[in-house]
Parts: structure tokens; sequence; C-alpha cells
């Protein structure tokens, strides 16, 4: 494991930081394209010993994760010309407080599992945790559909983070999670964006409550 | 186990393949069809050969789990239960076929492929030997019957059957979750091998409680039935015919299967028989005055099941008392019940899926007259009739037959006071015969004899030979066991032997003496069958065919008319009015004649299930009632639910770092 690896982990916590404090669509959807490179070169650097296996993987995380989705998203954002998150369910500065608590709280906990002993110094639980924990807050916090999207998209790469460290322990499982999930998420958000756009002509999943039961 | 192989991946084709084919689907409903037909028979072939004697295998699987390995298996009670399973599987596949032809396409194409996707959860019900992989196959047993079921899901009657199906389906999901952790929770382990000994030493009571709860919905026990009318009811026929004749047998296969695992127990057997015969007295009384014909043959199944109980209590009473005469009767007449009852009901819904293809319509009011218009179908559904009603000279006779002589040796061999309840038994199942008999004389001869009581059946015409091919294999099965009783006994041995346990020898001997009635049994009914072949050879040859052309029942009637019938509520009245309890009752507008002259007036009667309205209705609106206060919580709003799953997350955290870990 090279000593690269912490670092690069520590910038996608700041990520996190800044996705949450993010007010503009094109940040958010930045941001987690952002993340999605880094988390490919980790693959890289967690990975001893250069295969084809790591390079496909390598690969496939950048361009999926890093320009096919933020380019379709992008071009979402153009045609359905919401630029802003107008008023989200909390605000900025309490979002940026509870990510703050929620990334200390997963450190605590992190030190409480039982790890392998080449994880238990590292920082790969804990930000794995406190990404899923940020994509989640987007997830709930943020009422336009595509920071939505960004949300889930930053959840998948806590998960992701995740994965790495099982990388060598479960052969495949960790390419098919990723791409079932990507899969997965992508074509349900891209459903539910083209539907209400079409049905409500908004973008603004409050407007969904009337199908409530 | 080759076989087993080539089925299971034969099924897999049938359900994926016309899936990925739905834009044609001409073919994708043909090989669904090819699959499904030669992957049951293959199925089939497998299990007639563990049934003659081969032994059985228990493989892990090649894949983990979770809570450790996942295993199949198979053995004589698999192999059992695989039997009918397989047989109706093939010929409800066929008759499906043609059953779904007039619906939509995309319908049809998935009534096909979900089909075949049922009997291979089934397939894995009975071959998981442990926990996971069985409760996995349970669902999706559970699932596909559920989306099979509500087919024709545009009727609200449908959807509803099928919400109360899915609930029923998962409170008993959750009883076996329950059974499988005090089971094998302690010791961590839920292969079968492991919970049979854990089951062994358990606290009895709480095990079968949740045994009889988690299994006994989907077998349709007494008070756990009321699913039951609904869904054969409002499903397509040959999804009735399948749930009625395999399906409720996986309720079945599981209380034996826990029979097996735990020791005898004298509570258990009288709770049993209790049980059995108290089911089978309310399913009959309540299938007697069904205006729907689906649903009285659905409460007639309740009835069944009730029958097979009882037989499955007196093999346990036997046990504990050491009677290997009783047991070997009771277990030889509950398991015969389950193959008749697989072949004779499969047989009746199929018949009235025929009917109601051609007619449109399931009502018996709007019937009639239908035996000269569908010659196969009727025969049919009077052979089905027969042969349900417990007569002579069908396989139902034979089933029933064992039952008395369970109940009268029982009478015999118990002690005094067991002994005269096991008569008083052998009574209410004289009582249950004669219901039965009355039940399918009244659905027969109302639907099928007399003049069509509406314009829809007086056009009726014989189903495609897609529908009536299948009636005619269920109805020679009928009289293929019939006819060799003996035969099919033998192929129950090592399913008894498993089953009755340490006492294998000392049961298998009083088998054979049974074998000694059995067989004279199987000479009296061939000396009936061959008394009726006679018969009717000899009334062809001696009367010859007589051109006829009044109509059914004229009576001497210058101008009779369909109208001058009995209805079947008015067949149904003197037993309802008469003989039913006020509360099993069906609740009726009185007809109010009040003059001389009088002017026209209406009747209407509402059938509703007496422990639905009785029982379940007012106690789930009671407790749906008390929980309407949380209903803020159903906010509609994305937001909130992902908020509900962050907050479990987050809870879920701390607990462990304040309270697990090291």
């Amino acid at each position: 494991m090279s000593l690269l690896v912490d670092p690069l982990l520590v910038v996608i916590l700041l990520l996190n930081f800044f996705l949450l404090g993010a007010s503009r669509l094109n940040a958010a959807i930045t941001g987690s394209a952002a993340q999605g490179v880094i988390l490919g070169f980790l693959v890289l650097l967690v990975h001893e010993g250069f295969g084809w296996r790591t390079a496909l993987v390598v690969t496939v995380v950048v361009l999926v994760k890093g320009v096919t989705i933020p380019t379709l998203l992008l071009r979402a954002l153009r045609e359905t010309s919401s630029r802003r998150e107008v008023e989200p369910v909390i605000g900025y500065i309490t979002s940026l407080l509870l990510g703050a608590i929620g990334t200390g709280l997963c450190i605590v906990f992190a030190r409480s599992l039982t790890l392998m002993p080449q994880h238990q110094g590292s920082l790969i639980v804990p930000t794995s945790l406190a990404t899923v924990v940020t994509g989640f807050l987007m997830l709930t916090t943020r009422r336009k559909a595509i920071a939505q999207v960004a949300g889930y998209l930053v959840l998948e790469n806590g998960i992701f983070v995740m994965g790495l460290a099982l990388f060598e322990a479960v052969p495949y499982l960790v390419e098919i999670g990723i791409l079932l999930d990507l899969f997965a998420g992508i074509f349900v958000m891209g459903i539910i964006i083209h539907h209400i756009n079409r049905e409500f002509a908004s973008l603004d999943t409050t407007r969904l409550t009337a199908l409530r039961e | 186990m080759i076989e087993l192989a080539v089925s299971v991946s034969l099924l897999l084709a049938g359900t994926l393949v016309p899936l990925l084919l739905w834009t044609t689907p001409v073919w994708a409903r043909r090989v669904a069809l090819i699959c499904g037909v030669s992957g049951s028979l293959t199925g089939l072939a497998l299990a007639l050969r563990l049934l003659a004697g081969d032994e059985g295998f228990v493989a892990p699987l090649p894949f983990t789990l979770a809570f450790g390995s996942a295993s199949i298996g198979i053995d004589a009670l698999s192999a059992f239960f695989l039997v009918p399973l397989f047989v109706l599987g093939a010929l409800c596949t066929v008759y499906g076929y043609g059953y779904l032809q007039s619906h939509p396409s995309g319908q049809a194409v998935v009534g096909g492929a979900f089909f075949n996707l049922l009997i291979l959860s089934m397939v894995g019900v009975l071959l998981a030997r442990d926990a996971v992989v069985f409760l996995i196959a349970w669902e999706l047993m559970t699932v596909t019957s559920y989306a099979l079921m509500t087919l024709d899901h545009g009727e609200a009657e449908v959807r509803r059957a099928g919400f109360v199906y899915l609930i029923a389906g998962h409170l008993g999901v959750v009883a076996l979750l329950g059974l499988f952790l005090t089971l094998g929770g302690p010791t961590a382990s839920f292969g079968f091998a492991a919970m049979a000994k854990a089951a062994a030493q358990g606290p009895a009571p709480f095990i079968v409680a949740l045994t009889l709860v988690g299994f006994g919905v989907k077998a349709g026990l007494v008070p756990l039935y009321v699913w039951l009318p609904e869904a054969h009811a409002a499903a397509p026929s040959h999804i009735s015919a399948f749930m009625s004749g395999v399906l409720v047998k996986m309720g079945v296969y599981g209380i034996l299967r826990m029979l097996g695992w735990l020791p005898p127990l004298a509570w258990l057997g009288y709770l049993l028989v209790g049980l059995g015969i108290l089911g089978a007295l309310l399913g009959i009384a309540l299938a007697l005055y069904q205006r729907d014909m689906k649903r009285s043959f659905a409460y007639s199944t309740v009835e069944n099941v009730g029958l097979i109980v009882l037989g499955l209590g007196l093999a346990e009473v036997g046990q504990v008392h050491h009677q290997p005469l009783l047991s070997a009767l009771g277990l030889a007449a509950a398991l015969l019940h389950v193959w008749n009852h697989a072949t004779m009901k499969g047989l009746l819904f199929l018949g009235a899926g025929s009917i109601l293809h051609s007619t449109g319509s399931k009502d018996l009011e709007k019937l009639g007259g239908l035996l000269k218009r569908m010659p196969w179908t009727g025969a049919a559904i009077m052979g089905g009739a027969v042969a349900v009603a417990g007569l002579p000279p069908l396989n139902g006779f034979v089933s029933e037959f064992f039952l008395y002589d369970a109940l009268l040796t029982g009478g015999l061999s118990l002690g005094r006071f067991l002994g005269l309840l096991a008569v008083l038994v052998a009574g209410g199942l004289a009582l249950v015969g004669g219901l039965a008999a009355l039940t399918f004389l009244r659905v027969s001869g109302i639907a099928l004899l007399g003049e069509p009581r509406s314009e829809a059946s007086a056009k009726a015409h014989e189903s495609s030979s897609w529908m009536v091919a299948p009636l005619v294999v269920l109805m020679s099965v009928c009289l293929l066991i019939s006819v060799f009783p003996v035969a099919v006994l033998e192929m129950f041995e090592s399913v008894m032997r498993g089953q009755l346990g340490a006492e294998a020898l000392a049961a298998f001997a009083p088998l054979v003496e049974a074998k000694g009635a059995v067989t004279m049994l199987s000479r009296c009914l061939g000396a009936v069958w061959l008394a009726l072949l006679v018969a009717g050879l000899g009334t062809w040859l001696w009367i010859g065919r007589v051109p006829t052309s009044v109509i059914t029942w004229s009576c001497g009637y210058l101008k009779p008319t369909a109208r001058m019938q009995y209805t079947a509520s008015s067949f149904a009245e003197l037993f309802t009015e008469l003989l039913l309890p006020k509360r099993l009752r069906p609740r009726a507008q009185p007809v109010l004649v009040k003059w001389s002259f009088p002017a026209p007036t209406r009747y209407s009667a509402r059938h509703e299930d007496p422990l639905t309205r009785g029982f379940y209705e007012p106690f789930f609106v009671r407790w749906a009632d008390r929980f309407s206060h949380l209903r803020w919580l159903q906010q509609g709003v994305l937001n909130a639910y992902l908020f509900y799953i962050l907050a479990a997350v987050v809870l879920a955290m701390a607990w462990v770092s304040l309270f697990g870990g090291h």
C-alpha cells in the first residue's frame, strides 16, 4: 500500500465538505466526478502489482465516474435549465456542520470495528463511512432531482472506497458491484428525472407529495 | 443426479428465454411451454426413481450464503411431494398455454415464464437442506404465485385477493423466521440436520406453535385459511389448480418435515386431529352454499387439507400410544390424500376454468346445461366431483377409506376415552363425507345438468384441445390410483419408514397387514368398475341410442322455462337454514310477502367468510386505527424516506460503537 493512499483519502473527505457546501448544481456534479477520478487512481495505489485486471478497473472507473456520468448529468442540467439548488431542506452551513459531526462519528465507529491488520491504521474504512453519510445527507437535504443524483453518486463512491479494502479478498465482487450499482442508480434516476420533468414541468421532488398513499 | 440438473436448467431456461423473447410472443410462449413440460417430465422421472427406492443425496451448493454454507438434497419425502408438483406442473403448463391464448400477449408471455419460475421455486423449497435456501425459495414461491394470481389485475377483486394473499404469506414467513431462529440460532447452524437435533431437545410447544402458524398459513389450516378462498377464486384457473393441488401442499410438507424432527408428542397428535376434523367440517359447510364455483372448490380444499392433517394427527397419536397399525394407516391415508387431492382438485379447477373460459362466468346461477355443450369438460367435472366427494369407485374413496380404517382401529385399540373420541371423530368424518357429496352434487348438477340459465352458457362450446387434454390425463390418473391402490401404496414405503422413525421395522409389518385391507379394497373397486362397465355396455346394447328431444326435467309441464329449475341458492337453502349454525350462514335479506297478491320482490344474500367477517376484519381495523397517528411518517417526500434510512444507519452505527465491538 502506497504512502499516497491516505492523503488521497483526505482529499476525498475534503471533497465531501465541498459537496455539502456547494450551492450550484454544476459544482455538485463536478465534485462527485472528481471523487470518482481519485477513486480510480486509488485502485492503482492500493493494489500492488499492475495487471490487466487493475488496468481495466482503473480505466472503467475513471471513464464511467469521471467522464460519462458527469457529461450526461451536465447535459440533463442544460436541458432542464435549473442551475441552483434554490432552497435546500437544511441550509448549507447546517449541512456542513452535520457532515462534520457525521465524519467524526464515523471515525469513532470505525475504531470500534474489528478490522484486518493491514486496514487498522488506514483511513479507508472511516472515509468510506463518511462518504456514505455525506451522500445520504445530500440525498435527504436536497430537493432538486439532479442534486439527489449527485448525492447518490457520492454514496456509491463511499461504497466503492469500502470495496478498495476488499479488492483482493473477493475476486470480481468489486467490479460487479460497481457496475450493477451504477447501472441501477443512473437508470432509475434517469427515468425519474425524465418523468418528473415531463409530468410536473419541474425537477422539484417535493411536488411528488401528491403521489403518497 | 443428472436429471435434476437437466430439469432445473430447463425450467430456468423456460423462465428467462421467454422474457427475453417478449417481442415475439408466439415464440416466447412456445419456448415456455416446451421447457416447462420437458423440465417437469425429467424431474418426474427422478422423483419416481427415488420413490422406487433409490438413495437420495445431500450436496453443498458451490457458493455460500448468509449464515454459512448452503446445501440442497433430496430424500423420499421430497420426492413424494415432487411427484404431484411435476405432474400438475406439466399439465397446468399445457392448460395455461391454451387458457392464456385469449389474454393480451404480454400477459400470456409473463404467465408462461413465471409459471416455470413457480415450479422452480417449489423445487427449491422441497430440495432445500438449510434454512437460508429454504426461506429464499419459499419467498420466491410466494411472490411468484402472487404475480401469477394477479395476472388479471384489472379487476378490483383480484387485486384485493392478491393483497390478502401477500399479507398472509408474509405473516407466515415471520413465524417461519422465528422457527428457524429458535432451532438454529443458539448453535448458529442452520442446516436441516443440525436443526433436527435442536428440535428434538427444544421447547416443543413454542416450536409447534411457530410451525403450525408458519406452514399452516400456506396449508390453509383452520383459523388461517382466509386467504385461500379469495386467492383460488381470483386466480386464472390453471393457477388455482396448481395452488390448490401443490402450493397448499408445501405447507403440509413443512408440517411433515417438522413432525419428523420432533419427538412423538401426545398433545400434538390430539391437536392435529382436532384441527383436522374442525377444518374439514368448516370447509365443507362453507363450500356447500357458495355461489362462485371456484370459491366452492377452494373451501373444499380447506376441507381436504383438514382430512390430510387428521391423518397426520392419527399417525402421531399412534406413535405415542405404540399402535404401529394406527400410525401406519393414518400416515398412509394422509399421504395418499395428498396425491389424490392434487389430481382431483386439479381436475375440478381446470374444468371450472374451461367453463369460465367458454361462458365467461363462474357464477353457478348463470350456468346450467353445460354437459350437452361441453361433454369433455362436463365429464371431467363429474368425475372430479365423484372423486373429491369420496365416493366409490374413484380415488378419493380409497384415501377416505383409510381414514375410517385408522379411526376405527384407534377406536378399538386406544383406551376407553380416547377410543370413544376416535369413534366420534369417525362420525364427524361421516358428516363431512355426506356434506361433500351434497356439495358436489349441487355444483355439478346446477352447472352441468338442466337448462342454461343465461345467454352465455346457452352458447357455450367445448374448449380447445390444449385445455381438454390435461383434463383427460388427470381423469386417467384418478382412475389409475383407484384401480391400483396397492401399487401406489408401495411407493410410499420409504417415506413412511423415514417418517415413523425408530419404529421403522415395527411399522413396516402392519403396513403389510394394511396392504391386505388394500388388496381387498382394490378387488372390491375392481368389481364395482367391472359391474359399471358391464351395466353400461348392456344398457347401450340393449336400449341403443334413443333419440330424445325433450328439455331436461320438463316433467310434463306444458311450457317449462329455465327459471323453473332449482337455483344454486335454493338447492343449498335447506341445509343453510336448518343445519348450519347462525354464525356460518350467508347473510340474507329475507323475502317479505305481505299480501295475497304479492308484488315483485327481491332476495339477496352475501357470502362472506365468517372468520374474515367475525374476526380478522374487526381485528385489523382496530389495530389500523390504533396506529393511525403514525401516519405522519408517511410524508410522500423522497427526502423523508431517505432520512429514515440514514437515521436507521446512524443509530445502528452508534449502537455498535457504544455497546458492540471490543
